[in-house]
Formats: C-alpha cells, structure tokens, sequence
C-alpha cells in the first residue's frame, strides 16, 4: 500500500467509526480531512439536531473515537450547519464524506 | 508553548482565571464573540490548575491505567492538543489530560475550546451557540469548586 493509500485508509476508517460510533440518525453529514504532515484529523460534524445536547452527546461520542485513534491521529472537531465545497478542489487530501 | 512563574502554580492559574473571566463577561455583555476565546481561556487556567494539584500524577501506575499516553510531565502541559510523531509515544495536550481524567466536563472542555477555535480562526461562532458557552464555563467552575476535577 503507497503512503498516500495508507493515510486514506486511516482517514476512511476514522470516518466510518465515528460514524458508527455517533449513529447515522443522528447525523446529516460528517466530513474527515487528514493533514498527513501533521497528522491532525479535523472532523467536521452537521447533526441532525445541532442542540446543546446533541453537541455534548456527539462529544462524548467522539471520546470513544479518540481513543481508538490515540496513537495514529489527533482529532479536532467543528460542528456545522453544513459541509462546504472547500473541499470540492483539494482532491490531494485524505478524505472521507458522509451526505 | 512555554508558561510563566506564576502559571506553574494553581494560585497563580487561578487568578488567571479571574481576570480572563472578567474579561469575557465585559465582551459578552457587548455582543463581541471573542467573549467565547475569553471564556475557554479562563477554563483552560482552571483546568491548568486542577491538573497540577491532581495526586494521580505522583503515581504513574494510577496514571498508566487512566491512559497508556498519560506521563507524569503532563501534570505541566500547555498545549492544547498533543501531536503524533513516528517512533514515539503519543504526546498529550490539556485537551487530551481533561478528557482522559475528567470526564464530567470533558464535553464542556472541548466544547469551549472549539467555540474558541471559531472566533479565532473562522467568521465568530457559527455551530456552537452562545449560550453554550457560558454554560459550559460554568460547569467547569461548578466542577472545581465541589472538588470534582479529581482523577477518580
């Protein structure tokens, strides 16, 4: 596996545990991006219910992740409205999309 | 990043925490988001504290059961959020302390850092609700004071 399919494989198996982990109805979409310099998996979350519970719920969710994750990547999260198209032009980024 | 004196000390963490809150209430009542990078900040030095007065740092098999990534020099961390390097151990930041020691407010904690993030680097808050951040700067206030920012 090439370095680059192996940070694609990690950025895809990032986003389908936490996608597990949170629960598909509770999400509308969920966006993974790897900065493979650094390391820093930054996880852009639109919930179904963007309330004040949901967000700690999906936190103390994304624990879970972290742990899985601890040795691999450091996770950072944003809770959105929505997923942008910032991502449409940077197909060199490991990625992984849930809509 | 590296701290002063005064802020390798709970006392001087702590009254940290004060002038930084005073702060963020003055922005709040202004309408100003940066209220929210105050907040997180005051928390940050609470939390600062409860970790250097914290005992599980002076027994490193307590610590290792807590988390495998846990070291005793994490009693003084700084960063926010620790980093991966190859051939070595994961590194902590005080996100990572806060979340694996206190999980009552570790939600909070992130949260709050998060909205930080927002103002800072983004157009101001935008997911995470205004609200959210007082109520979140106050359970971790409450939190520390009943004593609950302990390593069980």
């Amino acid at each position: 596996m090439s370095g680059l399919d192996e940070f694609q494989a990690l950025t895809t198996s990032i986003g389908e545990y936490s996608l597990d982990t949170i629960g598909r109805d509770h999400l509308r979409a969920l966006r993974v991006t790897l900065d493979t310099r650094t390391m820093n998996a930054d996880l852009v979350i639109v919930l179904e219910e963007n309330s004040d519970e949901e967000q700690v719920a999906t936190l103390r969710e994304l624990f879970e992740v972290e742990r899985v994750f601890a040795d691999e990547a450091v996770l950072s999260y944003q809770f959105a409205e929505a997923l942008d198209d910032e991502m449409a032009d940077r197909a060199s980024v490991p990625l992984f999309s849930y809509a | 990043m590296s701290d002063s004196g005064s802020l390798r000390t709970v006392d001087g963490c702590l009254k940290r925490a004060v002038s930084i809150k005073n702060t963020a209430k003055l922005l709040h009542n202004q309408g100003d988001d940066w209220f929210a990078v105050c907040y997180f900040y005051a928390a940050y030095h609470i939390v600062r504290a409860a970790i250097m007065a914290d005992p599980i740092f002076d027994d490193p098999e307590r610590l290792k059961a807590a988390s495998p990534f846990l070291v005793p020099e994490d009693r003084f961390v700084t960063a926010h959020k620790g980093r991966v390097s190859k051939g070595v151990p994961r590194q902590f930041g005080v996100n990572d302390v806060v979340t694996a020691l206190y999980g009552d407010i570790a939600a909070q904690y992130v949260r709050l850092h998060m909205a930080s993030v927002e103002v800072r680097y983004q157009e101001g808050l935008r997911g995470i609700h205004r609200d959210s951040v007082v109520t979140d700067y106050e359970a971790i206030v409450t939190a520390y004071n009943e004593g609950r920012l302990v390593a069980s």
